[in-house]
């Protein structure tokens, strides 16, 4: 097994380049969801790095990366593409949209229109775009990293739920701590330029393989059993007024394989489960309101969740 | 349970000191620093005994009451003992004294004499005593001087109450029965005066601002005369605190220390016999466990749960049902060290490829065995 190595390589680069301070879980979140061909939702107050992990990941793994700042008006065409006339052929001609690319950064989805968002994420789902009845595919991996600022609350459009359920993970990211925060700004510049010049560790090819390879990854039906359960429990748990549906466990599944090919492994273990559990799930379960008024959070269900849940025996 | 032994050790070595040494009639019961002030004396008791002192007729108490008051002059001598020994003296002189009360007068009278522990005051009694055993005749001239005789030894302090009770109750019945009885009703008022500063005496040592005889230094005479007629200055003994419980003190040490020392012993004791208890029945549980696990398993994956099974007994650390194996291995990191983290780390890797990656390799099973049978040795 050559590409968890090489997986593994971005890993260490990242976090021994001291370019993304604090961000090695995020980053190898980030590397998982890739290989298991899913989108990430990056949640976090504005400048704590969220577009600088993207451009570094894009960078190291040899993909091509884009990126849009999202606003009220702009329109679907404007991701996706649209046609113009070419007076030198005299005909119509698709000019294709940013969203053609291999990582694409969606800066702030949630102040995008409705309609904007809907195009965006039925793009995520189908991997094609159709323009004019004439059908695109999108060029393999396509991964879209969306971020989205929590607190605004004015000229936002929050994603419903079905469209939240899209992104495979979600990952939410904050503040460095005091130690991190002095040594981020004491070494700016020098990360300014360092994520500029970053060099690819793997090529687009390897990628590919890498994603085909994490699909042999081998799942015992105890660490199955040991998914359903948890899923399971979300919606029996007292706080949770609507729990995690199948796709939710096809993700942590999908999601889980992905982390232990990252870490080598050609296997799957209840840790890895654990692991990814926060990530896969906490979008996708909406508490009762009773409960989120005294300050219970979908993170604080899942870890709940977690110490309650058998793990496979023997 | 290594707690519950070490308190139950605590508890019987405090048992045994408190009942084979504590509870002893011996052991003063006086706290220093405080008075004696402790014993209780009944009121009545004293009544009687001044009662059959001044009363000529024997017949007006039973045989039980003079009992009874015997038993209980004796329980304040037992009492006065090793604090006051003057008192307990005055004490036996009564103790004497009760006891002839119902004899008659010649059984009396010979017991008495028989009871005074000075020799000069038998030898002053000897010819009186005599002469009336006899039936021959004793004038109420020699009693009178004897008795005068007698009360002065007593009051230059040559006597003490005890012997001068007798005496004079030998004096008074001789008296009584020759029927002198001018004289036998002052021999009478002196013997009951006897019997009242003895009572005296004994309401006094339960006077809390009384100080233990220990160590007197004399700053004067006994009784000094004062410029106010008929006022006597007493005599005052400033005295140095009693060292008497610093025995007490060493013997409590000396339990307690031999109490921590047992403990320690039994704690040790109980790991060593703890140890192999843990041995055998791991040993015991190893055999179900086998049944328990061994259809259709890895024999690595079995190796594993009987060296969980192993740590869970010894060193208490449960595996909770959503604890992951890593997860667990860490735990057991933190909180052992040595050979067995080395070994139980080895086997969790082992039972982690066998039972999650599928690796159906013997070696596998053989190295599991040989980690079991190590941490067996090891814990």
């Amino acid at each position: 097994m050559a590409m968890p190595l090489a997986i593994g390589n971005v890993v260490n680069s990242l976090i021994n380049s001291g370019f993304l301070i604090e961000k090695d879980f995020e980053v190898r979140l980030i590397l998982t969801s890739i290989l298991a061909r899913g989108h990430i939702l990056l949640e976090g107050v504005p400048g704590v790095a969220k577009t600088s992990m993207a451009k570094a990941i894009a960078k190291l793994l040899g993909l091509e990366f884009k990126r849009i700042q999202m606003t009220p008006d702009l329109l679907p065409m404007d991701i996706i593409g649209f046609y113009i006339y070419d007076q030198k052929i005299s005909g119509f001609v698709f000019k294709k949209g940013p969203i053609f690319t291999n990582i694409l950064l969606v800066d702030e989805i949630n102040r995008a229109s409705p309609r904007t968002q809907s195009a965006l994420l039925e793009a995520m789902q189908e991997r094609q775009v159709t323009v004019e009845g004439v059908t695109y595919r999108l060029e393999e991996p396509f991964i879209v990293i969306a971020t989205q600022n929590p607190i605004e609350m004015e000229g936002v459009f929050p994603l419903p739920e079905a469209q939240l359920d899209r992104f495979l993970l979600k990952i939410v990211t904050g503040y460095p701590s005091t130690k991190g925060f002095k040594e981020l700004i004491k070494y700016i510049d020098r990360i300014e330029v360092g994520i500029e010049e970053l060099k690819p560790v793997l090529s687009k090819e390897d990628i590919l393989k890498a994603i085909d390879e994490v699909k042999s990854v081998r799942v015992d039906d105890s660490v199955i059993d040991y998914i359903a359960s948890i899923v399971e429990a979300t919606r029996n748990h007292p706080a949770v007024k609507l729990g995690a549906s199948p796709r939710a466990g096809i993700a942590l599944l999908r999601v889980s394989r992905a982390w232990a090919y990252i870490d080598g492994r050609g296997y799957v273990i209840p840790d890895d489960v654990k692991a990814v559990a926060r990530a896969v799930l906490n979008h996708r379960i909406i508490l009762r309101p009773e409960y989120e008024v005294e300050g219970v959070t979908a993170e604080k269900v899942i870890d709940d969740i977690l110490v309650k849940v058998a793990v496979p025996k023997p | 349970m290594k707690t519950a032994i070490l308190a139950l050790t605590i508890f019987l070595s405090t048992a045994i000191f408190l009942n084979v040494y504590a509870q002893q009639r011996s052991i003063s019961r006086h706290t220093p620093g405080f008075p004696y002030n402790q014993m209780e004396i009944d009121k009545e008791i004293l009544a009687m005994l001044l009662n059959i002192t001044s009363n000529i007729n024997r017949s007006i108490f039973s045989e039980a009451d003079i009992n009874e008051l015997y038993r209980s002059i004796d329980n304040i001598a037992k009492d006065v003992k090793d604090i006051d020994t003057d008192l307990y003296r005055d004490l036996e002189g009564l103790k004497s004294f009760i006891n002839a009360y119902n004899l008659s007068e010649l059984e009396a009278i010979d017991k008495l004499y028989k009871d005074i522990e000075n020799e000069d005051l038998r030898n002053i009694l000897k010819d009186v005593v005599s002469s009336y055993r006899v039936d021959r005749y004793v004038s109420s001239n020699d009693i009178d001087n004897l008795y005068k005789f007698i009360v002065e030894m007593y009051r230059r302090g040559l006597l003490d109450k005890g012997d001068v009770l007798k005496a004079l109750e030998i004096l008074f019945r001789i008296s009584n029965d020759l029927n002198y009885s001018g004289l036998t009703d002052k021999i009478g008022i002196e013997r009951v005066n006897i019997v009242k500063e003895i009572i005296d005496r004994i309401i006094d040592f339960q006077n809390p601002i009384r100080y233990p005889s220990l160590a007197e230094i004399s700053i004067g005479e006994e009784v000094r005369e004062s410029n106010v007629k008929s006022f006597k200055i007493p005599l005052l003994y400033p005295s140095t605190p009693s060292l008497d419980y610093l025995k007490d003190v060493a013997v409590i040490i000396g339990v307690s220390v031999l109490a921590v020392v047992i403990a320690i012993s039994m704690h040790r004791l109980w790991r060593y016999i703890e140890k192999h208890i843990n041995r055998y029945t791991a040993l015991r549980s190893m055999s179900k466990a086998l049944n328990r696990y061994v259809d259709g398993l890895r024999k690595s994956v079995v190796n594993y749960w009987l060296a969980i099974e192993f740590i869970e007994k010894r060193y208490g650390l449960v595996k909770g049902v959503w604890m992951t194996h890593r997860e667990y291995l860490d735990r057991v990191r933190k909180s052992i060290a040595g050979n067995v983290v080395d070994l139980f780390s080895r086997l969790t890797m082992i039972y982690e490829v066998a039972r999650f990656g599928g690796v159906e390799d013997e070696s596998l099973d053989k190295e599991s065995e040989y980690i079991l049978k190590r941490l067996g040795e090891e814990i």
